[in-house]
């Protein structure tokens, strides 16, 4: 992701675009300066970097308030860091999540296996292709967050979701304990020790495959 | 490809299932019935039991 800007959209709330966002941007500080622009106006990665401030936790990647104009927190994140990691709001009738997916180049929807995630995902795919029109180099995927190997439904997701022309990542993020204790403890998985290792692979994982397709 | 997998991929898109030929459309829903009144009752919160609002994590 050299040099990228990453946004994690999805029209539908609670699908893990903040806990994503927060763990890509870790991953990715390994290998670059990391510029995490919370572009939501709930605010909840500047919440997670207050609390991991006054935890005295190190590491989290550098949060940027978008505020009223997020895209030109963006374009100058862009200017002082390799990577720029976005947070989207939940609502694609936001005009935010519209302005920025026509200033990313890379956009990740993740989506929970349930029928509910599915089909609003089907409108956020509707939201790309009409960014690409203004932004065609725009790349995108869905990711299966929460994963449930164990559950049918969960399996069933990649199929049905083969039918949207939005590629899936062929690695998903599971459903762990991991996520929610690292924002408990205000750091990213990463920083969790043996407790975070699975979750930190998978965010790896996930880094790994949008660098090489 | 599993039933459920087949079940699940037709739901993302149910409007281009066409209804068989010759089958009415289905009715119109029904007119919203109003809930009584007196079946909605008011909530107190009762403030002091909850924990003080500085407090970061209540035990
Ligand atoms: N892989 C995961 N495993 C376990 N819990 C998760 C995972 N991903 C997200 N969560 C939890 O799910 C909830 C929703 O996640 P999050 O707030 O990141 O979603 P969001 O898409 O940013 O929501 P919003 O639309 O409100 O901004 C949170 O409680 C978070 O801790
Ligand atoms: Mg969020």
């Amino acid at each position: 992701m050299a040099g990228q800007i990453i946004a994690l959209a999805s029209l539908k709330g609670g699908c893990g675009k903040s806990t994503l966002a927060l763990n890509l941007a870790a991953g990715l500080a390994r290998s670059g300066s990391v510029g995490l622009v919370d572009s939501d106006p709930q605010g909840a990665l500047r919440h997670w970097a207050d609390w991991a401030e006054s935890a005295g936790g190190e590491g989290l990647p550098q949060v940027l308030a978008g505020g009223a104009d997020p895209v030109a927190v963006i374009v100058e994140a862009a200017r002082r860091h390799r990577y720029v990691v976005v947070d989207c709001p939940p609502s694609l009738d936001r005009v935010v999540t519209r302005r920025v997916l026509r200033r990313v180049d890379r956009v990740l929807i993740p989506v929970l296996p349930s029928p509910l995630d599915l089909w609003a995902c089907a409108e956020t795919v509707a939201a790309v292709r009409e960014a690409r029109e203004h932004n065609p180099g725009l790349r995108a995927w869905l990711l299966i967050n929460q994963a449930e190997p164990s559950s049918a439904l969960s399996r069933a997701m990649s199929r049905a979701l083969s039918s949207l022309d939005v590629p899936t990542l062929s690695c998903a993020v599971r459903r762990r304990a991991a996520f929610r204790t690292a924002a408990l403890e205000g750091v990213s998985v990463y920083q969790l020790g043996a407790r975070g290792r699975e979750a930190a692979r998978e965010i790896d994982q996930v880094i790994e495959e949008v660098n090489r397709t | 490809m599993s039933k459920l997998e087949d079940k699940l991929t037709a739901s993302i898109k149910p409007g281009q299932r066409k209804a068989p030929a010759g089958k009415p459309e289905a009715p119109a829903a029904a007119a919203p019935v109003p809930v009584a009144k007196a079946s909605v009752k008011a909530v107190v919160l009762d403030t002091a039991a909850l924990p003080h609002p500085d407090r970061v994590w209540p035990d």
